[in-house]
């Protein structure tokens, strides 16, 4: 199907190549407006037809148009867009000038668009283009290095693995910290509905980041306060491609790469694990290979495996998409889709997205505009098992490598005597898929009642069907002995109506922007789920094949949100800015005391170089303005029923019962965040050099906390809003176009410091689990890493030492006091993008880097620890204690004696790394070429996705966040820079091409 | 299409007019408060959520009973089970906070229901009657347990958030004359059940009149009122609503025996599982603990008999230190035989044998050995030889273990008898008086002002 209309197309397009007639030439020459300097490769097009070309390396074209002349659009990277009407002219010279840093650029804003320039508020804006062709399978991955004051990390390697965004910091500890996603005005679903397990896979990887036109991150309150309830966490906008005026431009895309891990960690071999255990098991008083073989092992096999590499392959990439995309003043049209398939670089582990997209304009009349979208998306995804279970191929590393990894006896092929589960065998007897179906879809009708007075009515969809089938076959360890499978079905229904009036006006030297509208939304998730046991063989899959049925469910859960909103906007004389907004929020979620919410901002602005004292005295500045904004805003990322009393059926023995399950709490409302900005903005040059630096304090109170309370009260916590935390911190961001002319360079760096403290908690100290350092008290960062400080090992006698209560070295485990030992938030994040381009070559090359945050390797509770059990170690332990005077941080090596081995920080690391996150090199044929193809343009390229990482982190990969952490959101929040045999991320190498027709 | 932005311009309106119907969806899945509990047809379920919130502390009811004494090792990687197992028991120690909370919860789902079955119009008396003596009963067992277990311990007896934050501790004796007012007045008010009945999932699951004083009946032992307990030991015994089972593999194998008189049951649909403190899951797949050497030793006696059932031995896990063993009593991983025995026949024998023993009643018909023997005669072990008091007295504790074991008893009863520290000394030497008493949990302790430097000794 898609064939063919691909195939179709492209017929149509050679049909309207083939009808340009020659009718005269026009030439000349295109320079630089800043240096004079030749342009080569612009593109020059005649407007409203399919005629087109470039300069050539001496900034000159020919283009043959109609003898009625017509106008030349000229276009080229950094520069703005100039029309020039032709007249009857032969020669059209033109000098390009450099662009303004688009002030003049419309973005999107909550419920509408504003000019940059007069922006109040703190916003990031990512183009679409940026990270359209990246190898990910989420568009969120490709912010990465980008967003100052966003703080994006992939915990995990997983394909398709939800990511952790952090809009100026975490702001809540037990309600959620992800941003709000707004899909072209509507509310979407972003977090993971999954059945399975604590593994968070994200929901948004059913965008496609090819049909995304650009990204909009509300970070500051009056940027973000129009949504309300929900903006605590940033919202983030997604706005997707639309139709434009003119000639229909075919494009089509495809790109393939393979990918590795980015990095491995090192075990022992065979030679050092049997020398670190006899050691052990000597040092211990056991007799070694009594001890191996009391273990299922040999000490004198002749095995040597690697079994970390096992869990690891060379995967790989491909994507082919397609656009069309045109339209008159009547009508505009975008239509798009794609096919990507990615194998990961875990076994079994493979990622598929189909999807296609049509966003439809039309003009009913002047004043009357309707509009639609609709995208439809199928993603599959196998997913390998989560971190924390036997089954997750990276825990193969904990086998010993003198056993081997096949047994020519077994039916499997595989070893089964393993010391812990070989769980190769899973490649082929176990599938886990989540099949998602998702449809995102609005229907918009834009009414002009007066000049500047417009009525907006919008109405959306979003639906998710999750599918997940699960099969384990009778050779595996949870599938043994006859089969186990499960299968879910979970819709999450998402409708949306907004409904807005806004009136624009300019009179004399005032400008006002009035908004005002009535939004309501309803969310809806259903879940039904059943499992088997005691299929007759592994080809029956399905659980009516199951001979028992172990359980059946179905679940349904919702809220509801309705809500008024309005903003005013401001401008007298072009440089003086005041924007308000506010919004009242219901939600079905909060108590019955606390129903409605209202979220207030305020910001102005003050456009200083429009001031003619600050023109007189630097005129070089293009851009000066400052900015600064207070509000209030909310976080309703709790349960949907938190605030009710609740009984639940207790299942007795097969009988009914019932049983008081929560206490009610009619008091419950939001989070609520109140957030200051003070901004300033800058250009010079006509903005060849601009940046802005913001300064930001965010505190939230009202946190939502599960406060335990006596369990004598028959539970054991209620909700209540107590305590607060605050982040506050600085972003820079700065943009240079080092070199303009045929040879161009352009520079965009971006760092930002964020520091978070819980200032308030009024209950006990949160610990999420006793395997984790996390912790959250109050006067410490969220999730800062409390516990034992290991200091080593004793040279004299080889102990495990930790820092003891009179701060002097202690073997007694116990007796040592909990003391701050690391913090997994970074003391600052950024990235640094240059771009190159000369002739049709360019080239862009971005660097990310995180500093200053520890990462706490919880398997190093198993995998080094001086051979305290038969885990595989890693290397390092081989600098094991051996005897007096040895000077080492291994202790010495006792089996089973747990020497050194509770959690302490002993596993404690500096997180940091830079990162070359992006390189992409690519080159555009030059348009003669490509006309021989009957194509416009064509671009090739080369690019690599985490090419290199340095970082003194010892384990996989510095930027992880076990999803074993997710028992809870609660814990999830807190438990920072934890790793726990989770996946690396991928190294991505892809080649691909691009045409337009 | 001015029609459609009317419309729609109407619509609002009407959510305006609506809103506050608009933000109460009903949680499906889920009840709110005001929907439940007020009509007769709903005391049934609640009634079943009581037993099943006994249910959940009767894992760790056995825990304390017997990792905290000298029947168990730990074998496996879970702190919980190192420290019960080592003898090295803190206050955040899981299974402590487990039994704590769920105990609670259990009073506090007792508590609810008799305070809501008086509102609830056109409840027959009768139910009325029997529910509320059955809450009674629950509430009893329930602090029975907590006040043996930690010693003295608040004392709730309304649902009241409020009041119900900061009550302090009440004296162990206190706890106790309350659970006897609850427990007399259950007997009271409990029907009673005809000899020879075959109903033996309900005889095991619901109290009744006869197991009301086969609670009283440990009470009374629990208290050294020898008379007491030997004559409500009699009266469950004579009462023949409960018989002992031929076989004893059938107590180790099945699920209400005819001899079952409170037990709480697992149905696959709920089973255990691997959920926390599950008995299946740690004595049986992960073998977090194992039978200690001793007590294995004790139940493949002679005297034992056939009751070395209990556990079982399996040469593949013998690897590093573990002895091979494995306790039987709570079933399988995958089938529906989980349940957990709260109390059976044999153990009245065995009240009844000790209250005897203390008031010098060894020997007839109505003497201790009597007693002893009718299990030994049923363990097809050889009858008790002892002819002195201390002798007897001996063969009672002997007798208990190879009865009882796993059952949740080990620690009551050295505690109870005195022989705690001799016993216990021997078995580890991490051992101190102070675990003669569980701790306050540590989160308690923290919550509750009132439990502030109220820790339990040496905690």
């Amino acid at each position: 199907m898609r064939r063919s209309l691909l195939l179709g197309c492209l017929l149509t397009a050679l049909v309207w190549a083939s009808a340009i007639a020659q009718d005269r030439q026009v030439t000349g020459k295109v320079t630089s407006a800043d240096d004079g300097s030749a342009l080569p490769g612009v593109s020059i097009q005649l407007k409203g037809s399919t005629r087109g070309t470039q300069s050539d390396a001496n900034g000159a074209y020919t283009l043959s148009i109609p003898t009625s002349g017509g106008t030349l659009v000229f276009s080229f990277i950094g520069t703005t867009t100039q029309e020039v009407e032709i007249g009857n002219r032969s020669t059209v010279d033109v000098r390009l000038v450099n662009d303004a840093r688009a002030l003049n650029e419309v973005v999107v804003v909550g419920y509408g668009t504003q000019q940059r320039r007069d922006l109040t508020g703190s916003q990031v804006t990512v183009k679409g283009d940026d990270i359209a062709r990246l190898p990910v399978q989420t568009f969120e991955t490709a912010l990465q290095g980008r967003t100052p004051g966003v703080q994006i990390t992939q915990g995990s390697g997983r394909l398709g693995s939800a990511l952790q965004i952090r809009v100026r910091g975490a702001a809540s500890i037990s309600a959620g910290n992800e941003p709000l996603y707004v899909l072209d005005g509507i509310p979407i679903t972003s977090q993971d509905v999954n059945t399975t397990d604590n593994e968070l896979f994200s929901p948004l990887a059913d965008i496609d980041p090819n049909d995304i036109e650009s990204i909009e991150i509300l970070k500051d309150a009056s940027a973000s306060a129009i949504y309300g309830s929900r903006a605590s966490n940033g919202v983030v906008l997604v706005t997707t491609k639309r139709g434009k005026v003119g000639r229909t431009n075919v494009t089509i895309g495809y790109y393939t790469g393979v990918s590795k891990p980015t990095r491995l960690r090192k075990f022992l071999n065979a030679a050092q694990y049997k020398e670190l255990f006899s050691e052990a098991a000597t040092n211990a008083g056991y007799d070694p290979a009594e001890e191996f073989e009391g273990s299922g092992l040999d000490l004198n096999s002749t095995a040597d495996v690697n079994w970390s590499d096992q869990a690891f392959q060379t995967g790989s990439v491909n994507q082919a998409n397609f656009g069309i995309s045109g339209g008159n003043e009547k009508t505009r049209f975008n239509l798009s889709g794609a096919l990507n398939k990615q194998i990961g670089i875990v076994i079994a582990n493979e990622f598929k997205r189909n999807n296609i997209r049509l966003n439809l304009d039309h003009n009913i009349s002047k004043k009357f505009t309707i509009g639609t979208s609709l995208a439809l998306t199928r993603t599959i995804n196998r997913k390998t098992p989560g971190d924390n279970a036997f089954s997750n191929p990276v825990q193969l590393n904990a086998l010993p490598p003198i056993q081997p990894i096949y047994d020519p006896a077994n039916p499997t092929q595989f070893n089964r005597q393993t010391l812990y589960y070989n769980n190769l065998i899973e490649v082929s007897n176990a599938n886990n898929y989540a099949n998602t179906y998702r449809m995102f879809g609005n229907l918009f009708g834009s009414y002009q009642v007066i000049p500047g007075l417009t009525f907006r009515s919008e109405y959306g969809f979003d639906f998710l069907n999750l599918q997940e089938e699960l099969y384990q076959g009778r050779l595996t360890e949870d599938g043994s002995p006859t089969g186990y499978g499960y299968q879910a079905q979970s819709r999450a229904m998402n409708w949306t109506t907004n409904n807005t009036l806004s009136y624009l006006r300019t009179i004399g030297n005032h400008n006002i922007d009035l908004l005002a509208g009535i939004t309501y939304q309803e969310q809806n998730l259903q879940t039904v789920s059943t499992e088997g046991r005691g299929f007759p063989n592994d080809k029956f899959k399905k659980i009516a094949s199951a001979a028992r049925i172990l359980s059946g469910s179905s679940t349904a859960t919702g809220y509801s949100i309705l809500s008024y909103v309005a903003r005013a906007n401001y401008k007298y004389r072009d440089r003086y800015l005041l924007g308000l907004s506010g919004r009242i929020d219901g939600s079905s979620r909060f108590g019955a005391n606390n129903r409605y919410g209202f979220f207030p901002s305020v910001s102005a602005g003050w456009v200083l170089n429009e001031e003619q004292f600050i023109k007189d005295l630097v005129p070089v500045l293009s851009l000066l303005k400052l900015r600064a904004s207070y509000g209030v805003t909310g976080n309703s990322e709790i349960g949907n029923f938190d605030s009710r009393g609740l009984y639940s059926a207790i299942p007795y023995a097969d009988q009914a019962g019932i049983q008081p399950t929560q206490i009610a709490n009619p008091d419950l409302r939001w989070e609520k965040s109140s957030q200051f900005d003070l901004g300033l903005e800058f250009g010079f040059r006509n903005n060849r050099v601009n940046g802005q630096i913001d300064f930001y304090d965010k505190t939230t109170n009202d946190l939502l906390l599960n406060v335990p309370q006596p369990g004598i009260n028959g539970f054991s916590t209620i909700a209540r809003n107590i305590g607060s935390l605050r982040n506050r911190g600085i972003e820079f961001s700065l943009t240079s176009q080092n070199l303009i002319g045929a040879f161009r360079w352009s520079t965009n760096f971006n760092i930002s410091f964020n520091r978070n403290k819980v200032l308030r908690l009024d209950v006990s100290p949160i610990r999420p689990t006793a395997r984790f350092l996390s912790y959250v008290t109050e006067g410490q960062p969220l999730g800062i890493f409390y516990g034992k400080k290991y200091l080593g090992a004793d040279p004299a006698n080889g102990d495990a030492l930790y820092e003891g209560p009179d701060g002097k070295p202690t073997n007694d485990y116990s007796s040592a006091p909990d003391l701050y030992v690391g913090n997994p938030n970074p003391d600052f994040t950024g990235g640094l993008t240059n771009n190159f381009s000369y002739k049709g070559f360019d080239l862009n090359v971005l660097l990310q880097f995180v500093s200053g945050n520890d990462i706490y390797n919880v398997a190093g509770l198993f995998q080094s620890v001086n051979g305290d059990y038969f885990d595989n170690q890693t290397v390092d332990q081989m600098k094991r204690w051996q005897k007096p005077g040895d000077v080492t941080d291994v202790p010495q090596a006792r089996l089973y004696e747990g020497n050194g081995t509770s959690v302490s920080s002993r596993w404690v690391q500096d997180g940091s790394f830079l990162r070359v996150k992006t390189v992409s090199l690519g080159y555009n044929v030059p348009g003669r070429l490509m006309r021989k193809v009957f194509a416009q343009s064509a671009r090739i390229y080369v690019s690599a996705l985490n090419l290199f990482t340095f970082t003194n982190y010892t384990g996989y990969d510095p930027e992880v966040s076990t999803q074993y952490a997710n028992s809870s959101t609660q814990t999830a929040n807190v438990a920072l820079g934890h790793d726990f045999y989770t996946p690396p991320q991928a190294r991505t190498l892809t080649v691909g091409i691009n045409l337009g027709f | 299409m001015t029609r459609f932005i009317r419309y729609t311009a109407i619509l609002a309106t009407a959510w305006l007019a609506s809103c506050t119907e608009v933000l109460e969806p009903k949680p499906v899945d889920l009840l709110v408060d005001n929907l439940v509990l007020n009509e007769p047809n709903d005391v049934e379920p609640a009634r079943i959520g009581a037993y099943s919130a006994l249910r959940g502390m009767s894992s760790t009811n056995m825990i304390a009973g017997d990792f905290t004494a000298d029947y168990i090792r730990h074998n496996g990687t879970f702190n919980d089970y190192r420290e019960l197992g080592t003898k090295q028991i803190t206050s955040s120690n899981g299974a402590v906070a487990s039994l704590w909370s769920n105990m609670y919860r259990t009073i506090y789902v007792a508590n609810f229901i008799l305070e809501k079955l008086p509102q609830i119009s056109s409840v027959t008396e009768a139910t009325r009657k029997q529910v509320s003596a059955e809450m009674r009963f629950l509430r009893g067992y329930a602090y029975f347990i907590g006040a043996n277990t930690f010693g003295d311990i608040p004392k709730v007896t309304t649902t009241d958030q409020g009041t119900n934050r900061t009550i302090a501790k009440s004296p162990k004796a206190d706890i106790l004359a309350f659970v006897l007012e609850d427990w007399k007045a259950a007997e009271t008010d409990l029907a009673t059940i005809e000899a020879g009945s075959t109903a033996t999932v309900v005889n095991g699951t619901y109290a009744n009149k006869i197991s009301a004083r086969a609670m009283l009946a440990r009470y009374y032992l629990y208290q050294k009122n020898w008379a007491q307990a030997e004559a409500f030991a009699t009266q469950v015994i004579d009462s023949k609503v409960y018989t002992l089972e031929t076989n004893f593999v059938d107590i180790v194998g099945k699920d209400f025996t005819k001899e079952s008189i409170l037990e709480v049951g697992y149905a696959l649909s709920d089973d255990p599982g691997t959920s926390a403190f599950g008995l299946t899951n740690l004595f049986k797949s992960r073998r977090e603990v194992i039978p200690s050497d001793q007590v294995v030793i004790s139940l493949l006696s002679t005297e034992s008999g056939t009751r070395r059932a209990t556990v079982s031995f399996d040469s593949q896990n013998l690897k590093g230190d573990d002895n091979g063993w494995t306790v039987e009593k709570y079933g399988t991983p995958d089938n529906d035989n989980n349940n957990i025995v709260l109390m059976r026949l044999a153990e009245m024998y065995l009240i009844r044998a000790e209250a005897r023993a203390q008031q010098n009643k060894l020997t007839g018909t109505s003497g201790a050995i009597a007693d002893l023997n009718v299990l030994r005669a049923r363990a097809k072990a050889p009858n008790v030889a002892a002819t002195n008091q201390a002798d007897v007295l001996s063969a009672v504790e002997r007798e208990r273990v190879y009865e009882l074991a796993f059952e949740g008893h080990r620690w009551y009863d050295l505690l109870r008898t005195g022989r705690i520290q001799a016993v216990m000394t021997a078995f580890s030497p991490n051992w101190k008086s102070t675990y003669e008493r569980w701790p306050i949990p540590n989160g308690e302790v923290l919550r509750n002002p009132s439990l502030k430097d109220a820790q339990n000794p040496g905690y």
